[in-house]
């Protein structure tokens, strides 16, 4: 489990970095991200609300998500379902971690530790 | 049960922070139903169940974590007299951390635990759930506790609860004390004609009062008026929400709508609200439900003392007790009696609460199965009683290491109290998802004559339930090893192989001690089952009377509008009953006013000619029945003496009458009451020749006492527009309905037919409630005796194994292995022995609660119980045969090798 201060200072949690990557490129809500997020990882990652919620409401509180109005193509439910939207502090805390892993990557190439990407 | 899913699901929210549930519980609900869906696509039988495992095992860790986070103990400082208090809480967090640890470290051990619980658990809570919503739970009117039914008694004749006449309703209404509001009520079946087709629907007959009583308001239009019960006024009626919907596709303007009831224009003033309803105890020729509720008109002579039908309910006056309204009532109708003798002889009044009339039937059983299921409860709780001391006999040594280390009586107690409560815990939200689908199934199968059926769910209530019996249980199997432990000598512990040298005889009695209770309490359960399904048996051995294989029933009632002259009716069911015979399959056809087993029937007192005549009140009484002439050969009712129907018993010939052989036997003991005179007292005093007599039919089912019965044909006198219509017929019934149908049709196209069913349907309802209160307690005893058995199998084979060196030297000093299978199986029948002796005078016990259930066997039947000690003994002996056959090939070497190999 990563800080629980509201600032995540460091390395992301692997819930946290998951959930920041699926909200990179559209605005999803709570079963949408957890579809993604399944789909990214290959099933490996299986989100139960619970977990899911638990570190929204971190990121909520830390500035790095905010909930937005549906996007237009939404399907129309009976309820208006809240999306969350990836915030700036999210994005740069997101680069930040993919640039520390691309760095981890690219030193383990160079250690013949690992082999060039298919 | 969408419904009750989500329900359930936002009661377990409650685990959450308050402030993370209010903030976040709309998504989550959501998010449970996307997934809820997706599991049960991808597969419709393990997927909701793999999905529920998974939400409960994600909820609770969530929670748990956040929980946590949000106090901190290490971020405060604590003054002096708080520190004590958060040091509680901080070993409690401790423990609660540790034993999750325990728990996932060991997944075999816990999932064995957590299932056994689940089992015992989640039986109570689903047996509790029902218990909850049929008996405790209030019931849906405006303060039901102060309402009651008032019926008339009978003290002559034993009638404990009558219908009532309207004469004495209006002097009750008139003379009464201690009633604010009283009102009649009264259920039948009408025909509504109209655009679209005739259809049967159920009516009820009420005063404006009930709804007032019942605190009903209306959904659309208004409720009925004091007005309305006048003669003089209009016909109305209201509308019940769902033939509404049905009828009138939920159309709001159906309000001031007039339709055609049994041919008068009745005119719509109003609809009831979604889900209200009001079952009306004693019904007759009902469809079975309550479509349409109309008031009740009285003109003078529809207030009369003859014909007993209706039903009264009544409020009691605030700060009026039962025992004072029964007693002033008691008063009231003895005036009553001394006044009208011709009447009134040998009634009084009794009164009913609404609650009990409407679920006294079912509480015994119920208070019986939940009783078992206790029992269930509390053998899971052995058998994990006696899995946690073997545990806990190998954590001897990590025990002592912590008393070593300054670990405290009370703190050791307290971790293992923990550890176990944890498991019931997890035991009890198991348990609550199997008693959850456990429920679904019992709605499924349930009795639809079972009071309250729809209502039944998992509640709050429920749910605190099912947390104070895992709190309970966890208690109670975890006491006796956590006591047991920590008693031991530090030192005792410590030593090399310690775990071994001193687990000894104490240990094993208790964990024998343990499977004697189980055993003992599975004796209990089997025998009540076993009584159940010996009287089930008895109930499908008793002959209702006639043959009820292959009979198709269908009911029509004939609006007075067209069929004024009842020379009319009698053609028309004539020509029906002609061709239904008619029908390709049908081998014989006719018809009856009231069919048998399909409910309610009709009466009427009379007496025998040539003999004084007794008076009022003392007048034997017997069923009566209209039959078409063919009646009794069709369905298969045995001539007994004299004659049946024929062709020249129509309408102005000289009455003749059919007795049953209970009639005959009564009032003729010596047979010969053919050719006799008797005379009933219907409008004028009718009289009529006994011509024959037939073989008695249980017309209420198994259970009830014969009556005396009077057959009339229908074409001589008939009293009733409707009869039942029925055929017996070679193969599918299903057929025949629709061919039914279009004979009628053919007809009169205005008429609806209406409950096509067989008899062996109705049987099958008559015997419903017996059939799931046995199924359910079999089904109990079962899982007890799995319970029991694996339980005597752990006792055995860890004996056996604590004794490996024993039995090994004993097999080295020459031993035979046959001598060393003896005495395990010894061992194993000795603990049998005292369990039968402890089990037989529980099931005497419990039998005598059993009394009221059990049809035709006495309840300490001794072919059930030596069944049940057989059955018991024989799964005992198999479970202790495996331990005894690896002691027997225990190999003395190996044995004490192993003992001081290391």
């Amino acid at each position: 489990m990563g800080s629980n201060n509201g600032t995540l200072p460091g390395t992301l949690s692997p819930v946290v970095f998951q959930i920041i990557l699926a909200l990179a490129d559209s605005d999803l809500h709570g079963y949408g991200i957890k579809l993604e997020v399944e789909k990214r990882t290959e099933g490996s990652m299986s989100l139960g609300s619970g977990t899911l919620y638990e570190a929204i409401q971190r990121l909520e509180s830390a500035g790095y998500l905010a909930e937005t109005v549906s996007p237009p193509d939404a399907p129309t439910g009976a309820r208006k379902r809240r999306y969350y939207r990836l915030e700036q502090p999210g994005r740069a805390a997101l680069e930040l971690e993919l640039a520390r892993m691309d760095k981890i990557v690219r030193y383990a190439r160079r250690k013949k530790l690992l082999h060039q990407a298919r | 049960m969408r419904l009750m899913a989500a329900r359930l699901f936002r009661v377990l929210l409650r685990l959450y922070p308050r402030a993370f549930r209010l903030r976040y519980e709309h998504e989550l609900v959501d998010f449970f139903h996307d997934e809820r869906r997706h599991a049960r696509f991808r597969s419709p039988v393990l997927g909701p169940l793999r999905f529920w495992a998974r939400t409960l095992w994600d909820l609770c860790r969530a929670a748990l974590r956040m929980r946590m986070a949000a106090s901190p103990p290490q971020h405060r400082r604590p003054s002096q007299p708080e520190k004590r208090r958060i040091g509680l809480m901080d070993t409690l967090w401790q423990d609660v951390k540790y034993s999750l640890r325990g728990m996932v470290r060991q997944p075999g051990f816990s999932i064995v635990v957590v299932v056994t619980l689940a089992l015992g658990i989640g039986a109570n809570a689903a047996i509790f759930s029902v218990l909850n919503s049929v008996v405790l739970r209030p019931l849906p009117y405006q303060e039901p506790e102060g309402l009651v039914f008032v019926w008339e008694q009978n003290y002559q004749r034993d009638v404990e609860t009558n219908v009532v006449s309207p004469a004495n309703y209006f002097a009750w209404k008139e003379q009464n004390e201690v009633f604010s509001e009283i009102g009649a009520v009264s259920q039948m079946s009408a025909t509504i004609t109209g655009d679209q087709g005739p259809e049967r629907v159920g009516v009820v007959y009420l005063s404006p009062s009930v709804f007032t009583m019942l605190g009903t308001r209306s959904q659309l239009g208004r409720l009925l008026v004091a007005d309305d019960e006048l003669t003089a006024s209009a016909r109305v009626v209201v509308l019940s929400h769902g033939f509404w919907q049905r009828r009138f596709g939920s159309d709001p303007r159906v309000v001031g709508r007039t339709v055609t009831l049994n041919g008068t224009a009745t005119e719509v003033v109003g609809v009831l609200p979604r889900g209200f309803d009001f079952e009306v105890p004693v019904t007759f020729n009902s469809t079975g439900s309550r479509d349409v509720w109309i008031p009740t008109q009285f003109d003078e002579s529809g207030r009369t003392a003859r014909g007993r039908w209706l039903q009264v309910l009544a409020r009691l006056e605030p700060g009026v007790s039962l025992e004072r309204a029964q007693s002033h009532m008691r008063t009231l109708a003895s005036r009553l009696e001394q006044e009208y003798q011709e009447s009134q002889a040998g009634w009084t009044v009794k009164l009913v609460p609404l609650h009990t009339q409407m679920v006294g039937d079912v509480r015994a059983p119920l208070f019986v199965l939940l009783g078992s299921v206790g029992f269930v409860l509390l053998i899971a709780c052995a058998n994990v009683a006696n899995l946690l001391l073997a545990r806990t006999a190998g954590r001897q040594r990590e025990i002592a290491v912590r008393s070593a280390l300054g670990a405290g009586r009370s703190r050791v107690i307290r971790q293992l109290l923990t550890e176990s409560t944890m498991l019931a815990f997890a035991g009890g939200a198991a348990g609550l998802v199997l008693a959850y689908i456990a429920l679904q199934t019992l709605v499924g199968l349930g009795p639809q004559n079972l009071p309250r059926l729809d209502e039944i769910g998992i509640d709050y209530f429920v749910v605190g339930f099912t947390l104070v019996i895992s709190l309970l249980t966890g208690m109670l199997f975890g006491a006796i090893p956590a006591f047991r432990v920590s008693g031991l000598e530090v030192k005792e512990g410590l030593i090399e192989g310690g775990e071994r040298g001193g687990t000894g005889l104490r240990h094993n009695r208790i964990r024998s001690g343990l499977v004697v209770a189980e055993f003992a309490l599975s004796m209990v359960l089997l025998v009540g089952a076993g009584l159940l399904v010996r009287s089930f048996a008895g109930l499908l051995d008793v002959d209702v009377g006639f043959d009820t294989a292959n009979v198709v029933t269908a009911q029509l009632g004939l609006p007075d509008r067209s069929y004024p002259e009842p020379r009319q009716r009698v053609r028309f069911f004539e020509d029906l009953v002609d061709q239904v015979q008619a029908l390709p399959g049908v081998s014989a056809a006719s018809a009856i006013t009231f069919m048998p087993l399909a409910g309610t029937g009709s009466a009427t007192s009379f007496w025998v000619n040539d003999r004084p005549i007794p008076a009022d009140g003392e007048r034997p009484v017997a069923d009566v029945r209209w039959v078409h002439r063919n009646y009794h050969r069709a369905l298969g009712v045995p001539l007994v003496a004299g004659r049946l129907f024929g062709p020249e018993h129509i309408e102005n010939a000289p009455l003749v009458v059919i007795l049953n052989e209970a009639a005959a036997l009564e009032f003729w003991p010596n047979g010969d009451a053919v050719g006799k005179m008797v005379s009933m007292p219907w409008g004028d005093t009718l009289v009529a020749e006994v011509i024959g007599v037939v073989g008695n039919v249980r017309h209420n089912g198994p259970t009830t006492d014969v009556r005396a019965k009077f057959y009339w044909d229908h074409r001589q006198f008939s009293v009733f527009a409707q009869m039942t219509v029925f055929a017996r017929i070679a193969d599918d019934p299903a057929s025949l309905a629709s061919s039914i149908r279009q004979v009628v049709a053919k007809l009169d196209p205005n008429l609806p037919v209406y409950n096509i069913r067989t008899v062996e349907s109705y049987y099958s309802d008559v015997l419903a409630q017996d059939r799931f209160t046995m199924m359910l307690l079999g089904v109990f005893a079962f899982v007890a005796l799995l319970l029991a058995s694996v339980g005597i199998y752990g006792v055995m084979s860890y004996s056996v194994n604590e004794r490996t060196r024993e039995i090994g030297i004993k097999m080295a000093l020459g031993a035979k292995a046959s001598t060393v299978t003896f005495q395990i199986l010894r061992n194993g029948a000795a603990l049998m022995g005292i369990a039968v002796l402890l089990g037989t005078g529980g099931s005497f016990a419990l039998s005598r609660l059993m009394s009221g259930m059990v049809f035709g066997v006495s309840t300490s039947d001794p072919i059930t119980v030596a069944t049940v000690i057989g059955i018991l003994a024989t799964v005992a002996l198999a479970a202790c045969y495996l331990p005894a056959r690896k002691a027997s090939r225990v190999d003395p070497m190996e044995a004490l090798r192993v003992e001081y190999g290391s």
